[in-house]
């Protein structure tokens, strides 16, 4: 089974990163799981260099669900997913949740093979 | 504006360096980097004017190499800088627009039309930011400025002016994006500190190429 992976980013790389132990914990070990969170110089905010390289890490063939929390994380997310090949945007997407709630739901959805779509509707009722 | 693709004939002034361009920038934006902290603690979370001028000290550091790019290769030089950089809002936002600008420019031949790309470039701002004028953002002095350029009939001091009173104008705006819209109304009454950087960088670049004219 080829589960949907997981990105967490956070304007706080401690959120990101609790977060994202919750997650694996949830999650077990077949859905990849990554974080990235705070500026290049370790305070508060986000980079898009550093999404795009946790995207990678999470790449799953199923898709990434990507959690944001403040308005720039989603900006930096979606400056991410445009230096992917546009037939790997697809597989590529930012959920409309609460990053925690969202992460944990999507994880325990993700492990019992939920598909990205499927993990998007859900986030959405939240 | 019509412009050549070699930087040196751009905008039609022969002796301008993207270094010295970035320098005054920078100067500026370090000389109200305490003014822009203020604006943004009152609507926002404080981090603008720092947040500026580590984009500008970034962009400092490689001034040399955009000296000898051409145009379209130092556009995307500083939107990697500043997206790799500058963190928040503003780096996503400037990123985007440098990103359009050598985009736009590397689609042309040997003549562009700088004021259309710098349009279009401003555009791509508005997709990136989900934003509009009237938001209370940096958009609402980079849309009119690229407009007034777009008109044809601006002359630099003019623009510089134009950019300052545009960002006066987000002072009685109810901020619709950015931390400042979780505020609501409470956000009116103040200056918004994108729109204010923006403005600063505007009148720089102005004041620049005014003296290169």
């Amino acid at each position: 089974m080829t589960c949907v992976g997981i990105v967490i980013v956070s304007h706080s790389p401690l959120i990101a990163e609790g977060t994202a132990l919750m997650a694996k914990e949830l999650a077990g070990m077949n859905v990849p799981v990554a974080w990235c969170g705070g500026n290049i110089n370790g305070g508060l905010g986000s980079n898009s260099d550093m999404i795009y390289r946790s995207i990678l890490e999470a790449w799953s063939d199923a898709g990434v669900a990507i959690f944001v929390d403040l308005g720039s994380t989603e900006m930096n997310s979606q400056i991410a997913i445009e230096k992917f090949a546009k037939a790997k945007q697809s597989k590529l997407s930012i959920m409309n949740a609460p990053l925690v709630e969202g992460v944990i739901i999507a994880s325990s959805r993700a492990s019992r093979g939920d598909s990205l779509s499927e993990i998007r509707k859900i986030c959405e009722t939240i | 504006m019509k412009l050549q693709k070699d930087s040196e004939a751009f905008p039609l002034f022969s002796d301008w360096k993207p270094s010295e361009a970035v320098k005054r920038v920078h100067d500026a934006v370090v000389a109200n980097e305490q003014s822009l902290t203020d604006l943004d603690k009152a609507i926002g979370d404080g981090d603008h004017g720092r947040n500026m001028v580590i984009g500008c000290e970034a962009l400092l550091q490689h001034a040399e190499e955009l000296d000898v790019l051409d145009l379209n290769a130092m556009f995307e030089k500083i939107s990697s800088v500043l997206f790799n950089n500058m963190g928040g809002a503003a780096g996503a936002l400037y990123g985007t627009l440098f990103a359009k600008l050598a985009f736009c420019l590397a689609q042309e031949n040997e003549l562009y039309d700088f004021s259309q790309a710098l349009h279009r470039s401003a555009e791509s701002v508005r997709q990136r930011g989900k934003v509009e004028v009237g938001n209370k953002t940096l958009f609402d002095v980079l849309y009119p400025v690229s407009e007034f350029i777009k008109s044809g009939s601006a002359t630099f001091s003019e623009i510089a002016n134009l950019a300052e009173g545009a960002a006066e104008s987000t002072i009685p705006m109810t901020a619709k994006r950015g931390r400042a819209s979780l505020l609501g109304e409470r956000s009116q009454g103040h200056l918004d500190p994108g729109a204010l950087s923006c403005a600063i960088i505007v009148r720089a670049l102005c004041e620049y190429f005014g003296e290169k004219s």
